[in-house]
């Protein structure tokens, strides 16, 4: 990992999904099935993908991002980046 | 990457055309639901689209666009050698509508005229052409007509597609000028993400049928059939991230500006939010993001050109603007072009009276074949 490559703790990046999901803080544990909460439609999925790029200058295929399947999937993309 | 320079040609003028109907977000709502419409507005920033009827095509647009444009360029046509027309919603496949739109023009018989079958991309690779076909001496003055009525491509049932693409038309005009600023473009292709914008039926792949015209819900719950418009977002997104801020700053490097050096950064209008990301993480300041996509939705080849006579007109008056254009989506293609606009003419946009213009094009007087005439009075049987 470079020295300078932002790592953000697990309720910190939770926040954030929260906020594009527009979830109360804290309101996700990580077990959540996308496909179950309301708000993941194909927008906050761009929101996903501008909140990676923008925070770690991150990005993904579309293959690695559909095979997501949960909060804990979404977040392991980023690896060593949000630290469990 | 192919990287290119031009001399001694001059951008001279540029003019759009959008039909008279509006379509709202509101409109959307009814089918959409409000909450649903509003998250979406939110998102793209688009609130209105313009909106042909049945019986007027891009060809139209474009050349309501081109006859004023060539009025207040005051220029011969005898003088045009070069038509070029870009758009994915031709009038016929065969034959080109460069050669139709040639004909309602009037100009002379000494003129190449060709399509170009590119959308998001389109209008800089338009530009790309004209200029070098003037630079090279293969043409003198090279009219370019660029749009699309692509809102006709989406399936009305479909969330992801219907309340982002409106039509227009644009025309640009390139001519020979020895003291004119170089040009600088850069072009790209990857094409990988063909099925990510498509149209899966209609051309020879498969044949439009009854099969192809039937539509289906997919998993989201949008409906579409074979012969209409499939978008996948995040695809396009992805790869927007990954190729444009390269194109951009690299095109900036070739032509040795500073970021703020730069006067306007008028990019391809597809979404707002995609294009707010992309200038912060270019840094490119916002009130230097030229937008127009609010009033006009997604006109896919005719954006860029719209949003210029949109937005500045005043500011292309008053001297010299550097601008940066990026077009990038459909293919997947790209393309961009640093240009130094020095007054050039920016006619006022054409509002299409569209009941007059279906009334002329069904009358005896009209370019169309004799087949496709429907008189305005005839019961459709």
């Amino acid at each position: 990992m470079h020295a300078n490559a932002p790592v953000l703790r697990k309720a910190e990046f939770l926040n954030k999904l929260e906020a594009i999901l527009e979830l109360d803080e804290a309101a996700l544990t990580g077990e959540e099935e996308l496909a179950g909460l309301p708000s993941w439609d194909s927008l906050t999925l761009m929101g996903f993908i501008a909140m990676v790029d923008e925070t770690f200058g991150a990005r993904f295929s579309g293959k690695q991002i559909m095979a997501c399947k949960t909060v804990d999937d979404l977040m392991n993309l980023l690896g060593d980046r949000v630290a469990a | 990457m192919s990287r290119s320079y031009v001399d001694a040609v001059r951008l001279a003028g540029v003019a759009s055309a959008v039909p008279d109907r509006v379509a709202t977000a509101d409109e959307d709502a009814t089918v959409f639901g409000g909450v649903e419409m509003a998250k979406i507005a939110k998102s793209t920033g688009i609130r209105s689209r313009r909106i042909a009827p049945d019986g007027i095509c891009t060809s139209d647009l474009c050349l309501a666009a081109a006859e004023r444009l060539l009025g207040d360029l005051a220029w011969d046509r005898d003088s045009i050698d070069t038509l070029i027309f870009v758009s994915q919603t031709p009038d016929y496949f065969l034959p080109s509508t460069s050669c139709s739109l040639h004909g309602r023009l009037g100009l002379s018989n000494q003129c190449a005229a060709f399509d170009v079958n590119l959308g998001c991309s389109g209008y800089a690779y338009g530009v790309w052409l004209a200029s070098h076909l003037v630079a090279s001496g293969a043409s003198r003055r090279a009219l370019l007509l660029a749009g699309d009525t692509g809102a006709r491509n989406v399936n009305p049932l479909d969330r992801s597609a219907r309340p982002l693409f409106g039509d227009a038309g644009a025309a640009t005009a390139f001519e020979r000028q020895p003291s004119a600023e170089r040009m600088f473009f850069r072009l790209g292709t990857d094409g990988s993400g063909q099925n990510h914008l498509i149209v899966p039926a209609g051309g020879y792949r498969m044949r439009p049928s009854r099969q192809t015209a039937q539509s289906h819900p997919d998993a989201d719950g949008n409906v579409r059939s074979l012969d209409q418009l499939y978008m996948n977002g995040a695809e396009i997104f992805l790869f927007t991230l990954a190729e444009v801020p390269g194109l951009v700053r690299g095109t900036l490097e070739d032509a040795a500006w500073a970021m703020d050096d730069v006067d306007a950064f008028v990019f391809h209008q597809a979404n707002r939010f995609m294009l707010t990301h992309l200038a912060k993480s270019m840094k490119v300041p916002l009130e230097k993001l030229t937008l127009a996509l609010e009033e006009f939705g997604n006109t896919s080849s005719a954006s860029i050109p719209l949003a210029i006579t949109a937005r500045l007109a005043e500011r292309f008056a008053s001297g010299p603007a550097k601008v940066l254009l990026a077009g990038y989506g459909v293919g997947f293609s790209w393309a961009a072009a640093a240009i130094t606009f020095d007054r050039p003419v920016v006619s006022e946009i054409v509002v299409v009276d569209t009941a007059r213009l279906l009334e002329r094009l069904a009358s005896s007087e009209s370019h169309l074949p004799e087949c496709l005439r429907t008189p305005a009075n005839e019961p459709v049987g």
